[in-house]
């Protein structure tokens, strides 16, 4: 008799750093990934992903003792090495970081063994049974690996740029088949990701999470002070590699990204958070973008002429930078540039889990045409059941419509100027909202951006939204556009003209030309998602009605949340932020939920609140 | 038996206190006494590994990379 072939669960985590997330591959296939700040709705939360396990395993309708390895994306011993290293490089100075860091680091993160341990113990049902095998893989390693193997090449050239891993805050390797080869690196205290993160600390923004403001910011400003820059932060060689001048740097020896010598560098402040954006803060975004795209497209060249490869993959944090990877895409010289979708440390978790497939257990590549990541559709979804029953306990008139009277429906409410809050299928795994848990406009709207940011988010921005577009409608509409699935390339919009830098960023906005206002930056570019039938069915419908009806292909597309909060996740999620804002329209899946009909006053507290404006 | 409890409470307290305030000592001790010493030592006379000299005359700042051995999973170092 033949034996039943087992399927073997592998368990991928990424945690104790930024966004922490844990993925499952089953026999060297995605099944399912996501962040645990969508479970416990503590934005970036970095705590063990206990809730998504949980939810993986639900996924996949297997318990803990189902799994066979455990693989974890960073080496802890070698990042510790790294801090002490720096200790001893700078002593006596930096007395305040080591007190902060050292004791946890010897109390929790160093033992982390114990650590993942102890929560996987949790999970066992029967107290005996054996735990996974757990293993661990270099951090650049793991972004690499996220890059390479769910793209859909079986040959690349890979580039990582992040902050830091343990070491390496820039790696370059080449993929073939099932082969992950490291050709080059760069070491800490040298990055990428952290000179960004110092300018966006300088311009008043949160490190690690205000990062795509700043480069939002730069389209209003001219790139002064890129030269400054170049010849006094960052020593770029022609090859892409590069040192920072680290006396102008803080990181290294204590809990500040730059020193008072960097503000004297550029003669102005540290920028208040919440405060006005001068010209000045402008050209200092504008600047640093110019020379991350120098830095960028040069590391880009250098790859392909060291592995003479014609398609390039990318991820680490700043391939999350949509600017910089285009200028990558139309300038070093690749056919093909595929991103990971969760490029920062959340797809550490998939790489890790994909490494230990292929170079530990040495299974073969699979046969692949596209890439892997099916959309980004990898989190939880939720059946009409689960959604009647939120949607009557949360005491909602609501309507429940077939597929295509529900996209003919909602695009009439967004012809309409609603705001729609767009609940489908899979909750997507990574930083962007892809039309699973998106909020839906007009983009021709003036006005729709301001009625987006400041009814329902309840914040000011100086960002336009990001459009999702047909993708087969994509080159009518912009120049030259890139196949974005994942809103990680901008492209410009046709027949727009820019605004002239040197004003507030208001006139600014006033100033540009475009038939679609709320997606077209002051320089025209617009960060684009590229909508795939295949990919996205329903969503595709929708763009389709919203395009028959107005000659528009596309709509806003911005994460389904509330200022400050993680992407919803769950109907109950969904709900809450509905009674919490002015979402007029809210689709659950088939329900449609307008707020103009409930009778409960609750769900019109937030229309009496902002109806003076 | 409140008397106690209330006691023990500050018992505990007191421990507490002597506890971190002896981790913040040996932290300070091992600091200045030994980790910046050993890192006066380390920037003498080996070739420390956080680099934070430019070099304006280099054609390249790429390390070269050298591959994980094929059990390097297994450690997590
Ligand atoms: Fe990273």
């Amino acid at each position: 008799m033949q034996k039943m072939a087992v399927s073997t669960y592998i368990l991928g985590i990424s945690c104790f750093y930024h966004d922490s997330a844990a993925s499952l591959i089953k026999d060297g296939e995605v099944l399912a990934a996501a962040q645990e700040e969508r479970f416990t709705r503590v934005r970036h939360d970095s705590s063990f992903p206990i809730n998504a396990i949980k939810f993986l395993l639900r996924q996949a309708n297997i318990t803990i003792e189902d799994i066979q390895i455990v693989a974890y994306y960073d080496k802890p011993f070698i990042t510790f090495e790294r801090l002490l290293e720096s200790h001893l490089a700078t002593a006596p100075k930096g007395l305040q970081l080591y007190l902060k860091t050292i004791p946890v680091w010897l109390s929790r993160k160093l033992d982390i063994k114990s650590e993942i341990k102890r929560n996987l113990k949790s999970l066992r049902k029967n107290k005996r049974s054996k735990l996974p095998e757990l293993l661990f893989s270099a951090h650049h390693q793991s972004h690499a690996a996220s890059a390479f193997y769910p793209s859909p090449f079986h040959d690349a050239a890979v580039l990582c740029v992040d902050g830091v891993g343990e070491w390496a805050t820039t790696s370059l390797w080449q993929g073939h088949d099932t082969k992950l080869t490291p050709i080059k690196e760069l070491h800490f205290p040298h990055s990428l990701g952290l000179l960004y993160s110092s300018f966006t600390q300088y311009l008043g923004f949160k490190v690690d999470s205000g990062e795509y403001k700043l480069m939002g910011l730069a389209p209003y400003g001219r790139p002064k002070y890129a030269k400054k820059i170049r010849d006094e932060l960052i020593d770029l060689k022609d090859d892409g590699s590069f040192r920072l001048n680290m006396t102008y740097f803080g990181y290294l020896e204590s809990t500040q990204m730059i020193h008072s010598k960097f503000t004297q560098l550029f003669g102005q402040p540290c920028r208040k958070p919440e405060t006005r954006f001068s010209e000045f803060h402008c050209d200092i975004a504008a600047s640093i973008q110019e020379v991350t795209n120098q830095a960028m497209i040069r590391l880009a060249s250098h790859a392909r002429s060291v592995t003479g490869q014609k398609n390039l993959t990318l991820a680490g944090g700043v391939a999350l930078n949509c600017v910089a990877n285009t200028q990558v895409f139309q300038k070093a010289g690749f056919e093909q540039v595929w991103i990971q979708p969760a490029a920062g440390d959340a797809g550490g978790s998939i790489g890790s889990a994909y490494l230990a497939w292929h170079q530990h257990l040495k299974q073969p590549m699979k046969k692949k045409d596209k890439d892997q990541m099916q959309g980004a559709q990898l989190g939880p979804d939720f059946g009409r059941e689960q959604i009647f029953q939120a949607v009557t306990a949360s005491n909602l008139v609501y309507e429940e419509l077939s597929d295509s009277d529900l996209t003919e429906q909602v695009s009439n409410e967004l012809v309409k100027q609603s705001v729609v809050g767009w609940f489908q299928g899979r909750m997507e795994f990574g930083p962007r909202a892809l039309g699973q848990r998106s909020l839906l406009g007009d983009p021709r709207s003036p006005s729709m951006q301001d009625q987006m940011n400041l009814k329902i988010k309840f914040r000011e921005s100086f960002r336009p939204f990001a459009p999702s577009v047909l993708a087969e409608k994509a080159a009518d509409f912009f120049e030259e556009p890139s196949i974005s699935p994942y809103m990680l390339f901008t492209a410009k919009v046709k027949k727009s003209t820019a605004a002239e830098p040197g004003q507030s960023l208001n006139d600014q906005r006033k100033s540009l030309t475009s038939d679609y206002p709320a997606i077209t930056h002051v320089d025209t570019s617009a960060r684009l998602q590229t909508v795939d039938k295949d990919i996205s069915p329903k969503y595709h419908q929708l763009l389709e009605s919203f395009f028959k009806k107005t000659g528009c292909p596309m709509l806003i597309n911005t994460s389904f949340n509330l200022r400050g909060e993680p992407i919803v996740c769950t109907p109950q999620d969904a709900i809450n932020c509905f009674m919490n804002s002015n979402i007029d329209v809210l689709v659950l899946e088939n329900f449609v939920i307008h707020k103009s009909r409930q009778t409960d006053p609750v769900y019109h507290k937030y229309q009496q609140d902002l109806a003076p404006d | 038996m409140t008397i106690f409890k209330r006691l023990f409470h500050y018992w505990k307290l007191f421990g507490k206190t002597v506890f971190h305030g002896l981790a913040l000592i040996l932290l300070v001790f091992t600091f200045y006494m030994v980790l910046t010493p050993l890192g006066w030592l380390r920037r003498k006379f080996s070739k420390a590994p956080v680099q934070l000299n430019l070099d304006p005359e280099a054609k390249s700042y790429f390390l070269t990379s050298h591959p994980e051995s094929n059990d390097s999973m297994t450690t997590p170092y």
